[in-house]
């Protein structure tokens, strides 16, 4: 009898156990999933802190800041972007969700000399791709004026209408002196028509 | 030749007479009728111009897709054909004007097959480069916005200067033939009897008309070497002006034209053979005359030899980066068999085997032209698309396609048609015009036909 409820309170727990663990288990998932499910956001400032111009990523997922995520700067140029760590490398957010980079002082801007910097995160297992942009006038002015005045100059990488002058005064010799002989040429082609007419008369 | 001028009394008078009137019926013979063979030739030719018509016709319609050219092998065979064509046009100058110079007599029976050789290349070279162009109606752009500044420009305005040189040097000693082609060649069709008397300009050999005609020759003799120096230079400079390892080279010039008298060289020696054999010109065309050119041969292809040496040996002591990637690709990669096949059968032996004398003899150095000019062909290929796969920034992340370069049927049937059509212009003029000058091969034997037409002219 004492056997046979000892058995049936075993029988009991061991059913008991067996459903509570992946109860728990689902439960822990769950709760790990509504984590991941918050989106993680990016915030990009660009700040000077002691005279030194840095780039600031703040990802937060939420309120809570995420540490461990690799986050790449660029700097946007002509035609792509330049990477503001050698050879495109990352670095990771620390405790408060920050990843720094300091920004260089010669790195040449627009007119005004404004910069678009960006901080991106590329693939990240749990958040993905995502970016954040700003600019800011911290790029060495480049001035237009001096441009437009190295592209109105004459030179052998201008355009066509401004070919250097030698170019212009050599080339025109040499074709007015060789195109001036060929000329002279064809005109004795109708002298000779001319001489053999003369001796019929 | 007889370098003293010799009185004409009326004996000599009518020996020499006698003597043109021979050359006159030997030169005019082939012209009187063409055969069966020469009826096939030029079908033949024409068929193969006509596919590459077709075949060009589907490259304006799809674009350039249709040819193995992509975004790295952006010139293929047809650019390697261009300088091809622009290489053997310089024959004509060599011939014409600078043995003229050199007071060499012996070429001169073989001075028109040169000049018609130049006339049909440069013809050509000028078309493929069109045919090259992916759009060919913005060609027009060329002289609507010129850029004095481009190599392309340079281009356009050497090849139709040599171009018009070159016709104007074939057609001013060619107006003693044409008259006698109008005086003699009467049973031809009407057109062809119009085309004689228009071409011949009224020539009767008044001493006013011979003295115009050698006084222009002159002229243009001395103004065609610059110029043909020119050509080939600034074709070289297409390339050489360009920042690629291969090209980027200051011996590209003198290269370029020393690789084009030595291919002209061999196409001419062809071409005696050719119209030696089927026209019967064996009293004019001697084996002298071969024997002279095998010399000549040696002599070009040793500067050629020269030239490739520091072409090539000088990067290569270098092995620098890209430059390492081409030669390896020619030394020893996939250009291998064709670069040294090139160097050994385009250069090398022609210039060892026919210091020989016995090796010298028509038929025989014939054979050692022929692959003179099929490995100056060649070398071309090599010029432009190995440097081409092989640029400073290594060829990364792109389709397999852009990788290699092989051409497509349509860029091989136009360039067999450009070939054709090189052919078909000079069969076409040998069979319309004498393709031995019977004034100039006279005067070398010493018979000024300049004197006779005087002669015979007061006498009329």
């Amino acid at each position: 009898m004492i056997n046979n409820f000892r058995n049936k309170w075993l029988r009991k727990l061991f059913i008991g156990i067996a459903i509570s663990i992946p109860m728990c288990l689902f439960a822990q998932d769950d709760k790990q999933a509504e984590a991941e499910n918050v989106p993680a956001t990016m915030k990009l400032k660009l700040v000077v802190e002691d005279s030194v111009k840095t780039c600031k990523a703040i990802i937060m997922a939420g309120d809570k800041p995420l540490e461990g995520i690799q986050v790449k700067f660029y700097v946007k140029r002509f035609f792509g972007s330049l990477p503001l760590i050698a050879n495109g490398k990352a670095v990771s957010t620390d405790e408060t969700g920050v990843a720094s980079v300091k920004f260089p002082n010669d790195l040449p801007g627009d007119a005004n000399g404004t910069v678009i910097v960006s901080a991106k995160v590329e693939d990240d297992d749990n958040y993905g791709t995502f970016e954040a942009k700003d600019s800011v006038k911290w790029g060495t002015i480049v001035s237009t004026a001096l441009q437009e005045e190295e592209w109105n100059e004459r030179s052998l990488v201008g355009s066509g209408n401004k070919a250097p002058l030698y170019l212009i005064y050599s080339a025109g010799v040499i074709i007015i002196i060789v195109w001036g002989i060929l000329l002279y040429v064809i005109y004795s082609l109708v002298k000779i028509k001319k001489a053999g007419k003369v001796k019929k008369v | 030749m007889n370098t003293e001028h010799q009185i004409l009394t009326p004996e000599l008078a009518e020996k020499q007479s006698l003597r043109r009137e021979e050359m006159r019926a030997d030169v005019l013979r082939p012209l009187e009728k063409i055969g069966m063979l020469g009826k096939l030739w030029i079908a033949f030719l024409v068929i193969i111009l006509l596919i590459g018509c077709y075949a060009y016709y589907l490259q304006l319609k799809d674009g350039l897709i249709v040819t193995g050219l992509r975004d790295y092998a952006t010139w293929g065979i047809y650019i390697s054909n261009f300088v091809f064509f622009v290489a053997i046009s310089l024959v004509g100058a060599l011939i014409s004007s600078v043995l003229r110079f050199t007071n060499f007599t012996w070429y001169r029976p073989i001075t028109r097959i040169a000049e018609i050789i130049a006339v049909a290349g440069v013809c050509w070279a000028g078309l493929i480069i069109i045919v090259d162009m992916g759009r060919p109606e913005r060609l027009l752009n060329l002289f609507t916005h010129p850029r004095l500044q481009s190599p392309i420009l340079w281009d356009v305005v050497v090849v139709s200067t040599y171009l018009t040189t070159s016709v104007l040097l074939l057609y001013l000693p060619l107006l003693p033939g044409i008259a006698i082609c109008r005086n003699t060649l009467t049973n031809k069709p009407k057109w062809q009897r119009w085309m004689y008397k228009f071409l011949a300009l009224g020539w009767t050999g008044t001493e006013q008309q011979w003295k115009i005609m050698k006084r222009s020759i002159k002229m243009l003799c001395i103004i065609i070497i610059p110029l043909a120096i020119s050509i080939h230079t600034v074709t070289s400079w297409l390339f050489a002006m360009t920042l690629r390892p291969g090209w980027d080279s200051t011996n590209f010039g003198p290269y370029f034209v020393a690789g084009a008298f030595l291919a002209g060289t061999a196409c001419v020696i062809i071409g005696m053979f050719v119209f030696r054999k089927v026209y019967h010109l064996e009293k004019y065309i001697t084996e002298v005359h071969f024997d002279h050119m095998g010399k000549l041969l040696v002599f070009l292809a040793l500067i050629y030899f020269y030239f490739n040496v520091n072409e090539y040996f000088v990067p290569y002591y270098k092995m620098k980066g890209a430059e390492a990637r081409l030669l390896n690709d020619l030394f020893s990669g996939q250009f291998a068999g064709l670069y040294w096949s090139a160097q050994l059968f385009g250069m090398f032996l022609p210039a060892v085997l026919l210091i020989f004398k016995k090796m010298r003899k028509p038929g025989i150095i014939t054979l050692i032209a022929v692959p003179v000019v099929v490995f100056a062909w060649v070398k071309r290929y090599l010029i432009v698309t190995p440097i081409l796969l092989n640029p400073y920034l290594p060829i990364q992340d792109v389709p397999e396609s852009w990788m290699n370069y092989f051409p497509s049927w349509v860029e091989i049937a136009i360039v067999s048609a450009s070939l054709a059509g090189v052919l078909l212009i000079i069969t076409i003029f040998a069979r319309l015009f004498p393709i031995i000058s019977i004034w100039e091969t006279l005067e070398n034997e010493g018979i000024e036909l300049e004197d006779l037409d005087k002669l015979n002219n007061e006498k009329a």
